[in-house]
């Protein structure tokens, strides 16, 4: 423990408090008292320290309010003590100090002490979000800004394209020119993803014959071998990446073959998928769909460049430990993985790191380098 | 609840703490703690929440330990819900017999986490 060999800082005079501290030390604790916040300021420094400890004289909580930012940014703990218990005027400066408490150490001397044995190493970072009241996370005001009067002016420009795409997507199939779709934002948000329809009124119907379809053409396929794979072996090399199956290495190419034909093909994409109608096929292809998406921007449900919104199934697998922080960014139009995933097969993991990524990093300047690299990335013609 | 009522999260992990606070600040006031230790601690000195909302696997103090001694002080009467990744049935079984009023596994629903504290809520009225 550091408390044997790093000075205590305590502020104020009390001389309760300073007798608690030596009985409490066995007279081992050297005590600093400084009396102006250069004098702190310099105590800190000098000895790394990482708590600090006040009364509740109107010196030491003036001092202490003064220096709040400093200690925040600095992780430097606070322990007040008091000989009553804690008044709002007490309880206000608590609330101002991240990771800061308060003894009345007439009752609770023990824990007093003992906060101060378990504190003075590095109270982390870690503990400077503890114990206080965090509001919503809000998009910061430039970037918000940025948003409103891209997709603003953007929105204008785009007002006839958009009247001539209804037109045309009324014109093929009767039915609504936009689809919603329920996507999880900021902080697990949930809001009405707006995008040009694409599929016809009666896609799940069609989806059935398609289904028919497929299963016909599942009966077709040849049976999958685990244990071979004729992809790698005809490329010469050994299966990258191997999975362990009961034991023995399997490709993983060819594992994710071998689930897929087990769903009956579910997930297959096909070439020309007959949900899709003849306009939506040349929305998907230049991404036009997208665009009614800036209407959610300029709404402030999501962001110009942001983590992807995901359906609500999607959602809820990631909020696990080392998933959440995603959440934690806006969502956006375009994003680290659109940019960056160009045609390579991302993983799941990976996917999963750039948004972390996004969400650790985000400003309005790391969104115009996003931006600029997306424009290739939108144009690329991906006819799947 | 009303906006007024608090919770009180306790979980390892900052991101996850961050997220909660995120998620469940729009209807509740939220208060973190890292582990079981500080809980504790922030309980003997706060105001009482009406909801703890504790992870299993944690530093210093874990939180069936967390539970342990939380029934000798005066705040057991708040209701806990454990909100963790340890998703085994003995686990939620250990958890529930040291006073757990519910259990839910990450990754999970933040809707059902939800409906859940709206449930314990309602049901400490009657």
């Amino acid at each position: 423990m550091t408390a044997q060999n790093k000075p205590l800082i305590f502020i104020g005079e009390s001389v309760e408090t300073v007798h608690l501290l030596r009985a409490a030390f066995a007279n081992k604790l050297q005590i600093v008292q400084p009396h102006t916040i250069d004098e702190v300021k310099k105590a800190v420094r000098n000895n790394n320290i990482r708590t600090i400890v006040a009364d509740c004289s109107d010196t030491a909580l003036f001092i202490v309010s003064k220096m709040r930012r400093y200690l925040e940014r600095n992780h430097v703990a606070l322990i007040l003590s008091g000989l009553e218990n804690k008044s709002q005027a007490i309880e206000n400066e608590l609330k101002k100090v991240k990771g800061s408490s308060f003894y009345n150490i007439k009752n609770q001397a023990k824990m007093f002490v003992d906060s101060i044995k378990s504190n003075p190493v590095p109270r982390s970072k870690k503990l400077a979000d503890s114990g206080h009241f965090v509001s919503s996370v809000k998009t910061p005001l430039d970037k918000r800004i940025f948003d409103i009067v891209v997709s603003g002016f953007a929105l204008l420009l785009l007002s006839p394209l958009f009247l001539l795409v209804m037109l045309a997507i009324k014109i093929e199939d009767k039915g609504p020119a936009v689809y919603l779709s329920k996507r999880v934002g900021s902080g697990y948000r949930i809001f009405n993803l707006i995008k040009f329809r694409t599929m016809y009124t009666d896609a799940d119907k069609r989806l059935d014959q398609l289904k028919g379809l497929n299963m016909y053409a599942a009966e077709q396929t040849e049976e999958i071998d685990l244990h071979h794979c004729p992809r790698c072996e005809a490329k010469g090399e050994p299966c990258s990446p191997q999975l362990v199956l009961d034991g023995n290495i399997v490709c993983e190419y060819q594992y994710k073959r071998y689930q897929e034909q087990q769903n009956g093909g579910v997930f297959m994409k096909f070439k020309n998928d007959p949900r899709i109608t003849k306009v939506g096929k040349i929305l998907r292809n230049t991404s036009i769909d997208e665009l009614p998406q800036l209407i959610n921007v300029f709404l402030g449900h999501m962001s110009l460049v942001g983590n992807r919104p995901l359906p609500l199934y999607e959602a809820e697998q990631l909020t696990a430990d080392g998933y959440v922080e995603r959440f934690l960014a806006p969502a956006g139009l375009t994003g680290l993985w659109q940019v960056l995933q160009r045609g390579k097969e991302v993983s799941m993991e990976e996917r999963i790191e750039m948004d972390n990524e996004y969400a650790r990093n985000y400003s309005l300047w790391y969104d115009l380098k996003i931006i600029l690299k997306t424009f290739p990335a939108l144009l690329q013609q991906e006819n799947v | 609840m009303n906006k007024k009522e608090e919770i009180l999260i306790v979980d390892d992990h900052e991101m996850m703490r961050k997220f909660l606070s995120t998620f469940l600040s729009r209807k509740y006031k939220v208060a973190m703690v890292g582990d079981g230790v500080e809980a504790l601690e922030w309980l003997a000195n706060n105001e009482l929440p009406k909801l703890i909302i504790a992870d299993l696997d944690m530093p210093r103090m874990n939180g069936y330990d967390f539970l342990n001694h939380l029934a000798s002080t005066p705040a057991a009467k708040v209701p806990v819900l454990i909100l963790s990744s340890a998703s085994k049935s003995e686990n939620r079984i250990k958890a529930y017999t040291l006073g757990a009023v519910d259990v839910l596994n990450k990754p999970f629903n933040p809707m059902e986490l939800d409906m859940k504290i709206e449930r314990i809520s309602a049901s400490m009225l009657n």
